[in-house]
């Protein structure tokens, strides 16, 4: 039987190839947009990663740092230097706001770097300098790709005129990029003193961070803090929770695109073997027999569309990082996994029309000449 | 049914419709087919036959009467059961050979062995020896739409054996072939009958069969009748030469006005192709 249908299919093998080259496009897209969503929820929490503190410290009731807003005492950064078990203690004034360059807006996280916060800056350089003076500030280098800007020229942060200094890597996204300026010229800008944003805390040697936070939480009124790895996490989730409804979306539409082409190359085929299928149950094949030589059909196709879109995806999106570098596309196990088992329902379900099909195929209509 | 009969059908009747559209396409037939047995069931387009023979070969339930094969009656069975039957007591040669096109000849003679529970080198074996028989060893590895018509019947009478069937249901075998093809394809069912006992239940127009048959039932208005000898018209297929019953014959064609009879399709087709090259042949026998 499975000689049958691969031989039938192999007869066939340019309509067949048609049809698994839409149903790889529709897979290929669905793991595009899951590697682009992936990109992107990475990068969002790529600055928490990079900086790598092992408790962040924050504003009570605050979670994480996407699009959050926080503030805390900046005498609490003293406090918790001294406490046991914190080797460093790293203040940073952020914001969510938009910079202007090179004619352009972009929307960014701004940290204000105090004149020691040098491991809260920028973790990779293209060019210029990592660490921001007075009146200066460094941003991604994809924004010198995108709009020509290069050291010297300047950026705007509301009313503020920034000259660029540097250039960093591994800081942009499509949803946010990090800008860096001085600690007191982003106080200036947000018309504030004394406060802090987040406190980057450095924990001893063999110190656990989990019993750190605890520790810092106990002993400091009015703050969360927040061990990197859950930190991460929090990020994540919200980075998520933004897209993940889209992409859910977009996987559903190219799901049922696959199956539908799917559904019809395998419609067709039975279509095309109406009378094979009639011969076949004049000689004695069940119709569960048929239904399981439909069913191989639409696994082969499907197997042989997953097998293309893999390979397209393996060569084409890292192709697609290394020229355009705003899109940070991101293909993991779990996404292909995830895609393989949609394939495996896209098969069985694109199974179903040709099935009923092959059940109303009267055997009698092979003695038809 | 007693022993001696392979297949008995008992007063079967078929009846397509209801009310005024309705049709009787078979009606009250009674047939006893001994082992070895080759019966002609012949009659005019309409008659019933295909019909009779799908009820025979359990591809069809009838309105009353009923069908034994082997001792068991098959118009009892479900459904479900009857492709087994199928699949181990009857094998079926059709007019237009119904060979799969994307598997060789040895793939197509193989191809019903997957319904029984047999050895797959018993099947290869039987295969082999059903392709020399039939004087297909050098088409063994080649698709169907490379084989002539004659070719292509004796690989579906191979595939009908594949599985030793005790019956074989054949539907106008010889139709679609030349006068030689279809000469030759009749001698193997013919030997099919007599040396392995096999019983066979052919429908055919072809009058050139009834001398190998055993028996000739003539179906008429779905019903078995006496034929009576006296309603031969023999005219000569203007291609072939070959004697035609144009009372029977259902591969006509009409041309400037004269009607012709053909033994086949295939010397319509080759007629079609020039017929002012046959315009002087005299039909009349």
């Amino acid at each position: 039987m499975l000689r049958w249908i691969y031989k039938t299919l192999w007869l066939q093998k340019g309509p067949v190839l048609s049809s698994a080259s839409g149903v790889a496009a529709a897979f290929v897209l669905v793991i595009a947009l899951e590697a682009a969503f992936v990109g992107e929820s990475n990068q969002i929490v790529g600055y928490i990663r990079h900086a790598n503190a092992d408790v962040w410290v924050m504003q009570k009731g605050v979670s994480n740092m996407h699009m959050a807003t926080t503030f805390v005492w900046d005498w609490k950064v003293k406090r918790i230097s001294e406490l046991p078990g914190v080797k460093h203690a790293t203040p940073i004034l952020y914001v969510n706001t938009v910079v202007k360059a090179g004619g352009r807006n972009w929307f960014a996280y701004v940290i204000g770097l105090k004149p020691d916060g040098a491991r809260a800056g920028p973790w990779a350089m293209t060019e210029g300098k990592p660490h921001p003076g007075a009146g200066q500030i460094v941003l991604p280098r994809v924004y010198a790709d995108m709009a020509g800007i290069k050291i010297g020229d300047k950026a705007e942060i509301a009313d503020k005129a920034f000259t660029i200094v540097g250039f960093s890597e591994q800081t942009f996204s499509m949803a946010n990029s990090i800008a860096f300026v001085t600690f007191s010229d982003l106080e200036e800008l947000l018309s504030i003193s004394g406060t802090v944003s987040f406190i980057l805390v450095d924990a001893q040697e063999g110190q656990d961070p989990r019993e750190l936070a605890q520790r810092i939480e106990q002993q400091i009124d009015k703050v969360s803090a927040i061990p990197q790895e859950r930190f991460i996490h929090n990020d994540f989730q919200i980075a998520l929770l933004m897209g993940v409804e889209i992409v859910s979306f977009m996987t559903i539409i190219g799901s049922a695109l696959a199956a539908l082409i799917i559904a019809f190359t395998a419609y067709s085929q039975v279509a095309r073997r109406r009378r094979e299928l009639a011969i076949a149950k004049a000689l004695g094949f069940k119709n569960q027999s048929l239904y399981l030589a439909i069913i191989m059909q639409t696994f082969i196709i499907t197997g042989l569309a997953l097998a293309m879109a893999l390979l397209v995806s393996w060569v084409l999106l890292p192709a697609i990082s290394a020229f355009v570098p705003q899109v940070t596309l991101a293909v993991t196990t779990a996404s292909l996994i995830k895609m393989s088992l949609i394939a495996l329902a896209v098969a069985l379900l694109a199974a179903l029309v040709p099935a009923h099909f092959v059940a109303r195929v009267d055997p009698i209509s092979s003695f038809k000449v | 049914m007693t022993k001696t009969h392979l297949l008995t059908a008992d007063n079967i009747s078929k009846i397509f419709g209801s009310g005024h559209a309705q049709v009787r396409a078979v009606d009250h037939v009674s047939l006893e087919v001994a082992p070895g047995e080759l019966i002609l069931i012949m009659g005019p387009s309409g008659s019933g036959k295909t019909t009779l023979l799908s009820m025979l070969g359990g591809l069809l339930r009838p309105s009353a009467g009923s069908i034994s094969i082997d001792g068991s009656d098959i118009t009892a069975m479900n459904e479900s059961a009857l492709p087994d039957v199928r699949a181990r007591k009857i094998g079926f040669v059709f007019q237009a050979f119904n060979l799969l096109e994307a598997l060789t000849v040895k793939e197509n003679i193989l191809f019903p062995t997957q319904l029984i529970a047999d050895r797959i080198s018993a099947a290869r074996i039987r295969a082999d020896s059903l392709i020399k028989r039939l004087g297909l060893e050098e088409r063994r590895d080649a698709l169907p739409q490379t084989l002539s018509g004659g070719e292509k019947q004796r690989v579906a009478i191979a595939r009908a054996l594949i599985n030793q069937p005790p019956l074989i249901l054949a539907d106008e075998p010889t139709g679609n072939l030349d006068s030689k093809s279809g000469q030759e394809v009749m001698m193997v069912l013919h030997d099919i009958a007599r040396d392995e006992g096999r019983s066979i239940i052919m429908v055919t127009h072809d009058p050139r069969v009834e001398e190998v048959a055993d028996r000739v039932l003539w179906l008429e208005d779905g019903a078995l009748r006496d034929r009576k000898t006296d309603i031969h018209s023999w005219v000569r297929d203007p291609v072939c030469g070959m004697r035609v019953d144009e009372w029977t014959a259902t591969v006509t064609s009409e041309y400037n006005g004269r009607k012709f009879v053909f033994c086949s399709s295939r010397c319509l087709q080759r007629f079609n192709m020039a017929p002012e090259r046959y315009m002087s042949t005299d039909q009349i026998d």
